[in-house]
């Protein structure tokens, strides 16, 4: 048995409340708790690399190698290397140009654009501010609530891989509600949001039991449904039942305004009440698993199952509650999506939510705080991407490479302190590995 | 689109892919917020998308392709193309060059842009058996059962070819993938079985395959196309000389917007009483003679 | 210690509730076989051809009447389930019933397809097969070797699709297939390469691990090939392609020739890598030394193996032999690189060696079992079955999870499966 799960189980025990020896992930490493002037703890957080430093670093570190990637490929830069030795300058400027024309070009579109902020304060749109803000918000409800699927499993020893068949059980069935039912104003919504979770509630519910009753392992079963839920959305959508009157395209009719999630500030903004949801199921989830009984057996199902077994715990009947919500879970992000931006139901309804949400639950260590953070950054990355596309015309896949960098420079606390010099000190908040749950 | 810059200096091209459905409607208000000439987007999964920016600014104008309106709508120009059509042609083509009696045709999803294609070839091989009194089969699609092959993505090439390899054994000759690069996947199963001394050939779809896939033009009888480019670059040429005008555009025989492509290499193996008979057809779908029945329609 | 106990469990006799729920999936399928396929199939016989075009040998084809051979097929499935509840076999004969039935049911199935259609080309399933699981069983394989020293690889898709990447680029670009081959191998050592850096130095979570070098590899690709391979698509994405070759002799036999022995130059190559592995693994020194990695690094440590070395050696040989599974993609089979066109299959290759307990032949087993139902789908399809084509494109994936919860049950992973040493 390895340290880090030593570690877990010894924190569970030993500080029910607290979890003071490990922490919660930001806390850890730092060592402000015994007396030392608060200026020489962050001194000392600064050169030990603790989480927050280390995430920053990581960043850091991946939009430094993204830029050179760019540098490297933009045409006119190609262009400008070639012709090193006769104009040495201009290869450097318009390498710096090009990465440097990009990252602003992110950060316009996801954070802040001041070009907008100028045109308010002229009579411009106010909103337009905010813009990017709402587009980081909307972006990342769904990685929240995919996220918190993977992480919820996570914690109980379980891989799902399949949030994105869960996303589709929760979108079609919201989907279904929203335009086939008629329900008044607030019912209608509630309905087909709490109909979404069972949606996804459904599929993770199958995975759990199989895993329970015949030991079917949960990466195959959650990868093979993954598929299935694919062709299941594609074949429905081909019924007359789930199409629009008249037209030949695989799309289902638009969900009844009743069932939308309402615009939070107002109808330009697309940010709306599905972000309010991820952030109370982050809550939820938090709760569940530090201050319930059920929280307190999947955390201990998850660190040993045969230590839960002896101490009387039913890991096959946690297996299941965990499955269950976790699709659940999973299916909110795929109601948020359906009603919230997207509106109809296609056969690509799941886009790359699936994988997305295991990078995010990673980048939060598998903590429901973190993943919410986790997920508002890739959020703005994904934003930022199309506002970069936009106006540099550099493949939108370079945020790809980006968030990936970003989640392995995050995961190793140790190579960014041996890139960056740090002090070497105890883990900081790393993410315990553990194998096959078998 | 890139030939319409090249027709008219003025115009630049900017290009935005969407990784999510939900990119769409931020997607189009970069270009909206960049003051494009003219937004034009692919696909019926953005129709809805394209639709409310459009009356939200009535001032932009849009292009969407494979999508209609009804009613139109100013601002936009909607292209879709009736490729049942020459999809027809195709098939009748098909029938007429297969020495074993059997084509083949298979799609990358059960979609109506897809479908409409095969429906169009199997329509016109069951012309071809009426006149000629013969019986040429299709493998791979039925247009009165609307079941048939279909690979499952437009990514996995290697799937295309395997499906390829069986439409072969089972006695194809003829094989028309509709399944956008999927379809080079077959074209190696089709030079896979000529260099074993089969005697199988293709038809490419979309665009004219001895241009966009020229290792394997000689496979290629003809290619059933489908004029996006030159409908996108009227469009976007009309939008920049200020001729724009909105509506719903169909691509027909008639038209120009679908056709077979020159036969290339098939030039003299195509017998010329086959050539002239498929004029014949062509002339009779264009005065509506040959009905061309599909059940995708555009 | 730990082998004797997995010999324990692979001999211990299933229990009787378990027993029960089988036999009933027994005569569930025997049932369906009897009342659904034979009832239902439309008049005319189904043919079964062996004979590709060229062969040598002539192989007369099967020509079989849907009703009384699927409601025959359907009794003695019916059968062999009551004999399966009464009696506590052993384990042979427990697999040999369970086999047949499935047997039976599949070709019941294909009986009842095919019935009064064109005949079923049942050499050239046999060789798509074969083909299509060439990726599949290089990626288990690759699975394999990296568990059972201990190191979990989920990122085999990535290895597939850079290994893809990188051969179509240099064979196009150097006109050499070899060095594609060779580059697309050293391309997945290269996805090894930070799988191992990051597992094996920095001790990350091996599994999340993988997944982000997927997303990588996807990431990076799908960059370069919007930012290089389209613009100079004549220059670095237009490579050639292997050809089959095939074994004089071998070739010809019927049936079995065209399936096992007229293929690309990957095929014999995936035999070879089948053999090693498993030779080596289970017969060899290496191997000892690599299964006691897997299992008990400490004690490994303490009678002199080099426990870090081990599991670099094999996760790098590992990501060698995916690469090699990834440059089938392009220049294997269709030549140049498309976005994102390893489509999940590193993902298959994964399940299918968890689906064969980490067992080298098992695994390769449970990629051609995935192989085969995509080829019968395929089939299916191209005859006309009266089967909703998404519904048969399901076909795959359903049959994996039935065969795994239904047959497989739980598997057990090499204990220090994904546990990073630290040394004490």
């Amino acid at each position: 048995m390895s340290e880090a799960i030593r570690a877990d189980v010894r924190a569970d025990v030993s500080a029910p409340g607290g979890g003071a020896t490990r922490g919660d992930g930001t806390g850890a490493g730092s060592g402000s708790d015994d007396g030392r002037p608060v200026a020489k703890a962050i001194l000392d957080a600064v050169l030990e690399g603790n989480s927050v430093v280390v995430t920053v670093l990581a960043i850091f570190s991946a939009v430094v190698v993204g830029g050179l990637l760019i540098a490297f490929t933009d045409p006119p830069v190609l262009h400008a290397w070639g012709q090193l030795f006769s104009n040495p300058g201009n290869a450097f400027v318009q390498a710096w140009d090009a990465a440097s024309g990009a990252y602003s070009a992110m950060f316009e579109s996801a954070i802040i654009n001041p070009h907008a902020v100028a045109a308010a304060f002229h009579g411009g749109s106010v909103t337009a501010v905010f813009n990017p803000l709402s587009e980081t918000a909307v972006n990342a409800t769904p990685l929240i609530l995919a996220g918190l699927s993977v992480a919820l499993a996570f914690r109980a020893g379980l891989f799902n891989i399949g949030a994105a068949g869960q996303f589709i059980g929760g979108a079609m069935i919201a989907g279904w509600i929203g335009f086939a039912v008629n329900l008044p104003v607030v019912i209608h919504v509630v309905v087909a949001v709490i109909g979404g979770f069972v949606g996804g509630a459904i599929v993770g519910w199958f995975v759990g039991f199989l895993k329970a009753r015949t030991g079917a392992h949960e990466v195959i079963v959650t990868i093979m449904l993954n598929y299935v839920m694919e062709f299941l959305i594609l074949y429905l959508l081909g019924l007359t039942v789930f199409r629009q009157k008249g037209r030949p395209d695989p799309i289902s009719p638009p969900v009844a305004g009743n069932a939308t999630l309402p615009h939070l500030f107002g109808s330009v903004l697309r940010v709306n009440a599905g972000f309010l949801v991820a952030l109370a199921a982050a809550a939820a989830v938090w709760w569940l698993l530090e201050r319930t009984t059920i929280g307190f057996q999947l955390r201990t199902v998850g660190s040993n199952s045969k230590a839960a077994r002896s101490a009387g715990m039913s890991p096959e009947s946690t297996w299941i509650v965990v499955m269950l919500i976790a699709g659940g879970l999973a299916g909110l992000a795929g109601s948020a999506v359906v009603q919230g931006t997207d509106f109809v139901l296609t056969p690509q309804i799941y886009g790359t939510y699936g994988f997305d949400a295991i990078t995010v639950a990673l980048l939060g260590r598998a903590k429901p705080g973190g993943t919410v953070l986790a997920s508002l950054l890739f959020g703005a990355l994904h934003a930022g991407g199309i506002g970069m596309q936009a106006q540099t015309q550099i493949p939108v896949d370079i945020v790809t490479v980006l968030q990936s960098l970003i989640v392995l420079f995050v995961a190793a606390p140790p190579l960014m302190r041996e890139v960056f010099r740090l002090r070497s000190t105890r883990a900081a908040g790393q993410l315990e590995a553990r194998g096959w749950s078998g | 689109m890139q030939e319409a810059a090249a027709a008219n200096s003025n115009v630049t091209v900017k290009y935005l892919q969407s990784t999510t459905q939900s990119d769409y409607v931020p997607n189009i208000n970069q270009f909206i917020s960049q003051k494009c000439g003219i937004i034009v987007t692919v696909g019926f999964l953005m129709g809805t998308a394209t639709q409310n920016a459009a009356k939200a600014n009535p001032n932009q104008k849009f292009a969407i392709v494979d999508y209609t309106y009804s009613p139109a709508i100013k601002n936009v120009d909607a292209l879709v193309f009736d490729t049942v059509q020459d999809g027809f042609l195709g098939g009748y083509l098909a029938a007429g060059m297969s020495k074993t009696h059997k084509v083949a045709t298979f799609g990358g999803m059960k979609l109506p842009t897809v479908t409409i294609y095969m429906d169009g070839f199997w329509d016109g091989v069951q012309y071809y058996n009426k006149q000629h009194h013969a019986n040429v089969q299709v493998l791979g699609w039925n247009e009165q059962t609307q079941n048939g092959s279909f690979t499952g993505d437009f990514t996995n090439q290697t799937k295309g070819e395997t499906l390829t390899q069986t439409f072969i054994s089972e006695g194809a000759d003829v094989i028309f993938p509709v399944a956008g690069n999927v379809g080079l996947g077959a074209a190696k199963a089709v030079q896979t079985a000529d260099s074993s001394g089969q005697n199988v050939n293709m038809e490419w779809v979309d665009t004219d395959g001895c241009i966009s896939a020229p290792q394997y033009c000689k496979y290629f009888i003809t290619s059933v196309e489908k004029g996006i480019q030159s409908a996108v670059k009227t469009a976007v040429l009309a939008a920049a000389s200020g001729t724009f005008k909105g509506g719903n555009y169909i691509g027909t025989l008639a038209n120009g917007g679908v056709t077979l492509a020159p036969f290339h290499d098939f030039q003299s193996k195509v017998p010329a009483a086959l050539q002239s008979e498929l004029n014949q057809v062509k002339q009779g779908i264009i005065s509506g003679k040959i009905p061309t029945p599909t059940k995708s329609p555009v | 210690m730990s082998i004797q106990t997995a010999v324990l469990t692979a001999r211990r006799s299933i229990t009787v509730e378990r027993r029960h729920v089988l036999a009933g999936l027994l005569v569930f399928l025997g049932l369906i076989d009897a009342l659904v396929f034979g009832y239902l199939a439309s008049k005319g016989d189904a043919v079964f051809t062996f004979t590709l075009t060229g062969a040598k040998v002539n192989v007369p084809n099967l020509v079989l009447a849907p009703g009384p051979v699927d409601e025959g097929l359907g009794a003695l499935s019916v059968l062999l389930g009551i004999v399966y509840a009464t009696f506590d076999l052993a384990r042979v004969p427990r697999r040999l019933i369970a086999a047949t039935c499935l047997v039976g049911f599949v070709v019941s199935f294909l009986v009842w397809s095919d019935a009064g259609r064109i005949p079923l080309p049942f050499v050239s399933l046999l060789a798509t097969t074969m083909s299509s699981s060439i990726p599949l069983m290089l990626g288990a394989l690759a699975g394999c070797l990296c568990e059972r020293s201990g190191v979990i690889n989920v990122a085999i898709e990535g290895q597939l699709l850079l290994g893809a990447f990188g051969a179509a680029v240099v064979a196009s670009a150097f006109g050499n297939l070899w060095l594609g081959l060779i580059t697309g191998a050293l391309c997945g050592g290269l996805i090894a390469l930070l799988l191992g850096a990051f597992a094996i130095r920095y001790r990350v979570d091996q599994i999340v691990l993988g997944i982000v070098l997927n997303v990588f590899a996807s990431g990076l690709t799908g960059y370069l090939y919007d930012a290089a391979l389209v613009p100079y698509e004549n220059r670095l994405n237009s490579p050639q392609t292997f050809n089959p070759i095939k074994i004089p002799l071998l070739g010809d036999i019927p049936i079995l020739g065209p399936v096992l022995f007229d293929s690309t130059v990957f095929l014999y190559i995936t035999y070879i890598v089948i053999a090693l592995v498993q030779v080596g693994l289970f017969s060899t020194r290496w191997g000892l030394r690599v299964r006691a990695v897997g299992e008990h690094p400490e004690a490994a440590d303490t009678v002199g193996i080099n426990v870090l070395a081990t599991r670099w050696r094999n996760v790098i040989l590992g990501g060698l032999v995916a690469g090699i599974g990834g440059a089938y993609l392009t220049i294997g089979s269709v030549g140049s690189f498309g976005k994102d066109m390893s489509s999940g299959q590193g993902f298959i290759a994964l399940a299918a060696m968890i689906f064969g307990r980490w067992t080298p032949l098992g695994a390769v087993g449970a990629a051609l079992l995935f192989g085969f139902t995509t080829a019968v789908a395929n089939v299916l399809g191209t005859l006309g079955a009266p089967i909703p084509s998404d519904i048969l494109l399901m076909l795959p994936y359903v049959a994996t999870i039935v065969a795994v919860a239904g047959l497989v049950g739980r598997g057990r992973p090499p204990k220090a499966d994904g546990q990073p040493y630290v040394k004490a």
